[in-house]
């Protein structure tokens, strides 16, 4: 009798933990999901920025030509996947060559400043919440009992988001690193 | 932007992150954001300004080594909810919520575009380690963590798991710049400036004072002003002048009043936000060689704006501060190149920085801060309450 009321009581107090961590999972995969939607749309921000300055007549026609079609190449892209990093890399090189040609004092120069910071926080923050869903889908708990379902699993987004390599930014960014 | 900060020590009680807050706070509705507070205040007669809510008193417990100020209950958890539910912040700003204070429980009863700034820089510890995992369940509903240094980010990695952009502390520039050195001083004999808790042996005054002696064969009239709450053991010299805790307008003369300002500590510092109001002042500075500092100290073009002595070495310190009294050039030059330097850590600067992680929050949380429906459920669950 004693046996079955330990059984008893350690599968409901599993149940418990299990449903608790099943709802902690849950809002973790929220938190990716939202993450990821930031980041999407930070980095589409920077495409159009990126677009904006590629017509500009002033650039050089080399810089030019490389930033309109690295801009057109993440345009088209969808989701986080590889080839959106292999992609988003080319916009952060072409932007980073064009933007040698520009004042570093310009506001266009602050308005490139501003959506690549947007990104690389963005990107903190998508990784950062890929890495605690992660860590709890690790658990035995979620995989004895397969509380993950069908959520797919999270994964890092990674490209080049350094700041642009322009004297003053790339100092003044020094001790952000 | 509908911002709520929480502030996880007492309003009336000076110290460096309530500062940080309340800069932070004013700069914000300078920009023309809508803020209000929420931080514990000790003092019921304490004057507060008209956007900061009372969460109620805090217990002093000690821990570490020394007395955290710790906010628990229910009326301060009841009011914590109450600020939420009024607020309906697009953003949710909490400040150390690693630690057991109003943050933490603000924390545990909110879900949404929570931020995170973590200041603090901290070797392991067992405590920490073992409250690890109720914690995390805590900290992981942040989604945007901050940290003003890269020693309180790798502090992050290391004791959470998780990691933080760095956005520096702040200071407010024209507030440091304009200010008047105080009468009398710095005199003709020279003088030298601290400021910090003079009983607290991390600041490094004892270091300072054994420094002077040295200082005193070449410069026998020059006077060290200290600025800063505390009790010294021993009786000083009479020529170094006490002051005692002084408000941050005299704080910001006292900086002009010197000729170098020294930094003589010797660990246990995040940032080193007294570079920075010395370098607002336009103040040369000598400073121990802690890694913090360093950074502080980095120039934008890569030069130093102040040297550094030996951490815990009075003749390496005397030294470095013996040869800029000596030479007026050299003090003028690292006064040019602070000023310079300091401008990126202006709180326009950081704030704007600040306002750039609220922004990818915002989007990243779709819809605003909310009560988290768990914590009304199971109020127990993780809680470190009573």
């Amino acid at each position: 009798m004693a046996l079955y009321i330990a059984a008893a009581v350690a599968a409901v107090l599993l149940a418990v933990y299990a449903s608790w961590t099943a709802r902690r999972l849950d809002r973790l995969h929220a938190r990716v999901d939202a993450a990821a939607a930031a980041l999407d749309e930070q980095l589409a921000q920077r495409a159009e920025t990126a677009a904006r300055l590629a017509q500009r007549a002033d650039l050089p026609r080399a810089a030019v030509t490389d930033l309109a079609k690295a801009a057109v190449g993440v345009a088209d892209a969808v989701g986080l996947g590889h080839d959106r990093e292999t992609l988003e890399n080319a916009l952060s090189r072409a932007l980073q060559d064009a933007s040698a040609s520009l004042s570093p004092n310009g506001a266009e120069t602050a308005g490139i400043i501003d959506v690549v910071t947007r990104v690389s926080f963005a990107r903190r923050f998508h990784n950062d919440a890929v890495r605690d869903a992660l860590a709890v889908r690790r658990r035995w708990v979620v995989r004895l009992l397969h509380l993950a379902g069908h959520a797919a699993r999270p994964s890092y987004f990674e490209m080049d988001d350094t700041a642009l390599a322009i004297s003053d930014v790339a100092a003044a960014s020094a001790p952000y690193d | 932007m509908k911002i709520g900060l929480v502030s996880p020590y007492p309003w009336d009680v000076p110290g460096g992150v309530v500062a940080h807050v309340r800069d932070l706070a004013e700069t914000l509705i300078d920009m023309g954001h809508d803020v209000s507070v929420i931080s514990p205040v000790d003092d019921e007669d304490a004057p507060i300004p008209p956007w900061v809510t009372r969460a109620g008193r805090t217990v002093p417990v000690p821990f570490n080594g020394s007395v955290s100020r710790l906010i628990f209950g229910p009326v301060s958890a009841g009011r914590v909810r109450r600020w939420l539910q009024e607020g309906d912040f697009d953003v949710l700003h909490l400040h150390s919520p690693e630690t057991f204070s109003l943050s933490l429980l603000a924390l545990m009863n909110a879900r949404g575009p929570i931020v995170g700034t973590f200041h603090a820089a901290m070797a392991r510890s067992r405590l920490l380690a073992l409250l690890q995992s109720p914690l995390q369940v805590q900290i992981e509903k942040i989604v945007g963590r901050i940290a003003v240094s890269p020693a309180a980010r790798k502090t992050i990695v290391e004791h959470l798991g998780g990691d933080a952009v760095v956005i520096p502390n702040g200071v407010h520039v024209a507030r440091y710049a304009d200010a008047q050195p105080l009468p009398g001083w710095p005199g003709d004999g020279g003088a030298l400036g601290f400021v910090g808790r003079i009983d607290e042996p991390r600041k490094g005054l004892a270091v300072l004072l054994e420094a002077m002696p040295y200082l005193w064969k070449q410069h026998p009239e020059l006077r060290l002003l200290v600025a800063g709450p505390g009790e010294l053991d021993e009786p000083v010299d009479e020529r170094v002048v006490l002051l005692g805790q002084v408000d941050e307008a005299d704080k910001a003369r006292v900086y002009h009043s010197v000729d170098v300002f020294v930094a003589p500590n010797t660990g246990g510092e995040s940032f080193g936000i007294i570079l920075l109001e010395a370098m607002a002042a336009g103040t040369p500075i000598v400073a121990s060689d802690l890694d913090a500092f360093r950074r502080v100290l980095n120039g934008p073009d890569g030069g130093r704006t102040g040297v550094l002595a030996t951490v815990g070495d009075p003749e390496s310190l005397a030294h470095a501060c013996g040869a800029l009294l000596d030479s007026p050039k050299r003090r003028e030059s690292l006064r040019r190149a602070g000023l310079a330097s300091v401008e990126r850590y202006d709180w326009s600067v950081v704030a704007q920085e600040i306002v750039r992680v609220y922004e990818t929050v915002a989007v990243a949380a779709v819809g605003p801060v909310v009560e988290d429906p768990e914590s009304v459920e199971a109020p127990a669950a993780g809680s470190p309450a009573e």
